[in-house]
């Protein structure tokens, strides 16, 4: 059994926080039904007081363990990941997923206890009228996902080497995220509790609607479990091929399902999402392998194959930058391959039109992903790798800035400059050199062209300005020299 | 089976905590580690318990590196650090326990491990304490014990006797010992020198984040304080033994202390002989004669400036 599992259910048993929660919760929910059942006094006549008290404790249920659960499991990780001092179980065998694993489930098992407490209440909703028990299973399941993929994101929160200040920061946003997620959750909640999950709102919207929701929560939740136990791994350690394996293995499962959907599934159904999905997410990616480190030590150069093709591939799967660009340039272009493939002009359809703008869209934006996390890079080794140094790991913050500069800037000039000179128009804003820098002009029809030539100028500029990059790195991604016997 | 660290380095943005130190000892013997505050002491057993990770260079256990090869390295090394980490709401049996299950022992051979472990460190009576309600010096039994529990051939400890009380002391000391006797290295750290002295075989001395000495303590006593004190006693004024004592060759200075004279002379043992030979010609009625080598204070004192970084 897993140590972690053993250790902190003894201690969540004997904490008196985790009761005194616990004890909060049943009286909130006890005090809550209570006032329900006193001020309507038409109960027995009405339908629609089950509905209602499931609502209103479901909104208790999912908001008390996202708040409790996620926070409790999150700090006290972070505090045993502390750099002052560190928790001895770290220093031992204990593998890295067994950690994270070993969290999960005692977050599981608070879940369950709170999930338990509030059994009664739910029996006694369901008592009143107004709801099946299908709705409500399907609810505190879906309130269960949302608990999961909270308590992922704070676990994660907790293992990456940063300050609280960060943390603190990354948490809000995650939080602000999780929030809009749970919120989607709840409003689906309700309209099943509302029309039940196959009434009239149960239709094949909602619940691929439905469907998607858990599906992204389930594959996050993954993500972020395989970047924590990336995190938790030693340096030493190829870190990032867990990672770079559970996204290929995903991508390759849901472009299956992709295809058979559009030739097996409902007419009209286009591999749109899935390419969309997967250019978005490894644009995104350009910044997260810029990220990583260049150098390689033994425990890796022990394991690099002695055959080209095979070292080729090792590349592609060992931590470090410049395999990580290659990796991730290479998963765009499988990706817009793969759909020019099978839903494209290959395919019989019209190279025009939809297929034409969607195609320059996804190229655009995985160019400028590319354009904008190789000058973080460049820009890091030319002016923060001195006196005023970056950290390699902090790249993607340089991206995010020259993205959010490239993005605002440009115009917030251009107002400062034209406002009032009578060369200003609103119109003036939205097109021009000005607004080259800004990706999210690749939606509008009439700046697409202008933005995808700037974009393929800027990328193929970074990418020459690379390649020596790129050449040293793969040139020294050798195995070690064997010592002569 | 050797612990080897090679061009250690360790920096905290700018400052050095340890800068390129590299020394080794064997298997079954104890190394005292000595050093003022902030000599880079904890940091470079940190690194080789797998708690840190240095700026450059390695450590080496049975030649595996703790660099490379962490997850291999914590098989091999029991780390007892100067703090024991805040556990909430669990008791020194549980907490054994759930280390035991780190390491990986299943359940006959853990309650087995555990049982003998509790016996070692005298635990036997706290194992239902909760950890946050024992003292210090408890603590560091429980410490210790933790350190022990997988059976590792490398024992780090960091200031094991702090907060411990003297009869506790004593039996950390014999417990050392019989764990160096049954073929593990131990490294092991105190500002208590005068105790340190009395178990170690070796010492590492190290300040501002260098290794100031090494080795055995023979060799490095030898070569550092090569004299020797001799405290003698005999049924005359000790007035008169020390006007003889400052005529006799060997001599470097002597002083009267109560009824005792001592006298530092330069060389080994064979200029003591003749130190001895030479009173008893001389007539002088020798009730006492000890021989005191510089021990590991003197050592320390004597190589190091005290400087903190």
């Amino acid at each position: 059994m897993n140590p972690i599992v053993v250790k902190e259910a003894r201690q969540a048993v004997r904490s008196r926080f985790v009761s005194a929660v616990f004890l909060v919760f049943l009286v909130l929910q006890l005090v809550v039904v209570w006032l329900y059942v006193l001020f309507n006094p038409d109960l027995a006549s009405e339908l629609s007081g089950g509905r209602d008290v499931t609502s209103i404790l479901f909104s208790i249920l999912t908001g008390s363990c996202m708040l409790f659960v996620p926070i409790y499991s999150g700090v006290r990780l972070a505090w045993e990941r502390s750099a002052v001092q560190m928790d001895l179980m770290f220093t031992t065998t204990v593998s890295p997923g067994a950690v994270i694993r070993g969290k999960m489930v005692n977050a599981a098992l608070l879940t369950g206890l709170i999930y338990s407490a509030c059994a009664p209440f739910m029996t006694f909703a369901y008592l009143l009228r107004g709801i099946d028990l299908p709705t409500i299973f399907l609810l505190l399941a879906l309130g269960l996902l949302n608990v999961a993929l909270a308590v992922q994101f704070a676990l994660f929160l907790a293992c990456i080497p940063t300050s609280i200040l960060a943390k603190v920061f990354l948490g809000l946003f995650g939080l602000g995220v999780l929030l809009l997620w749970m919120f989607s959750g709840l409003w689906m909640g309700f309209a099943m509790s509302s029309f039940g999950p196959f009434g009239p709102t149960g239709g094949s919207d909602f619940w691929t609607g439905m469907a998607t929701l858990a599906l992204s929560a389930l594959l996050t939740i993954g993500l972020l479990y395989v970047f924590s136990v990336a995190v938790l791994s030693p340096p030493s350690a190829n870190r990032m091929l867990p990672v770079r394996i559970y996204i290929v293995g995903v991508w390759l499962v849901l472009g299956i399902v992709s295809v058979l959907w559009k030739y097996l599934g409902a007419s009209g159904a286009g591999m749109e999402p899935w390419a969309a999905c997967s250019v978005a997410f490894f644009a995104v990616w350009f910044a997260v392998a810029v990220s990583e480190r260049s150098t390689w030590g033994t425990r890796i150069r022990r394991r690099i194959p002695k055959r080209l093709l095979a070292r080729a591939v090792a590349f592609l799967f060992t931590s470090g930058s410049a395999g990580g660009v290659l990796w991730t340039a290479g998963m765009i272009v499988l990706a817009l391959a793969i759909f020019y493939l099978m839903d494209g002009p290959v395919a019989g359809r019209s190279p025009a039109g939809d297929f034409k703008d969607f195609f320059a869209v996804s190229a655009g934006l995985a160019l400028y992903g590319f354009a904008y996390a190789m000058t973080a890079a460049i820009l890091r080794k030319l002016l923060f790798s001195g006196r005023l140094r970056i950290p390699h790991y902090y790249t993607w913050v340089i991206a995010l800035a020259l993205l959010t500069a490239g993005t605002i800037f440009p115009g917030a000039v251009l107002i400062l400059t034209c406002y009032g000179t009578g060369k200003w128009s609103p119109e003036t804003l939205s097109g021009g050199p000005w607004t080259l820098t800004n990706p999210f002009y690749l939606f509008s029809n009439d700046s697409r062209a202008g933005h995808l030539v700037f974009a393929s100028v800027w990328a193929a500029l970074m990418a020459v300005a690379s390649i020596p990059w790129l050449v040293r790195e793969a040139a020294a991604f050798r195995p070690l020299p064997q010592a002569p016997r | 089976m050797e612990v080897r660290v090679e061009n250690l380095t360790r920096h905290f943005g700018r400052t050095r905590a340890v800068d390129g130190i590299s020394f080794s000892f064997p298997s079954g013997r104890i190394f005292g580690f000595v050093g003022p505050n902030g000599a880079g002491k904890t940091t470079t057993m940190r690194i080789l318990a797998t708690a840190d990770e240095p700026t450059a260079g390695d450590a080496f256990l049975d030649g595996i590196s703790v660099v490379e090869d962490p997850e291999k390295a914590r098989h091999l090394v029991g780390f007892m650090p100067d703090y024991l980490p805040l556990h909430r709401d669990i008791t020194v049996s549980e907490y054994l326990d759930f280390y035991a299950r780190a390491y990986g022992l299943r359940h006959p051979r853990r309650q087995e491990a555990l049982a003998g472990l509790e016996e070692f460190a005298g635990l036997a009576t706290l194992r239902d304490k909760t950890i946050q309600s024992l003292s210090k010096g408890m603590k560091q039994r429980v410490s210790l014990a933790r350190a022990l529990v997988h059976d590792p051939p490398v024992l780090i400890l960091d200031e094991p006797a702090a907060g411990l009380d003297p009869r506790a002391r004593v039996e950390l000391r014999e417990l050392l010992k019989i764990l160096a006797q049954q073929g593990k290295a131990i490294l092991v750290s105190s500002h208590i020198l005068s105790e340190l002295s009395e178990i170690v075989d070796g010492a590492i001395i190290i300040e501002q984040g260098r290794i100031v000495r090494a080795g055995m303590m023979d060799e490095i006593l030898s070569r550092d304080l090569p004299g020797r004190l001799v405290v003698i006693r005999t049924s005359r004024p000790p007035e008169e033994l020390h006007k003889a004592l400052l005529q006799m060759p060997g001599v470097k200075t002597a002083r009267i202390a109560g009824r005792h004279v001592e006298a530092a002379v330069e060389g080994g043992e064979e200029v003591c002989q003749a130190l001895l030979a030479e009173l008893l010609r001389r007539g002088f009625p020798v009730v006492e004669f000890t021989q005191r080598r510089a021990d590991l204070e003197e050592l320390f004192m004597n190589v190091t400036k005290g400087d903190v970084q």
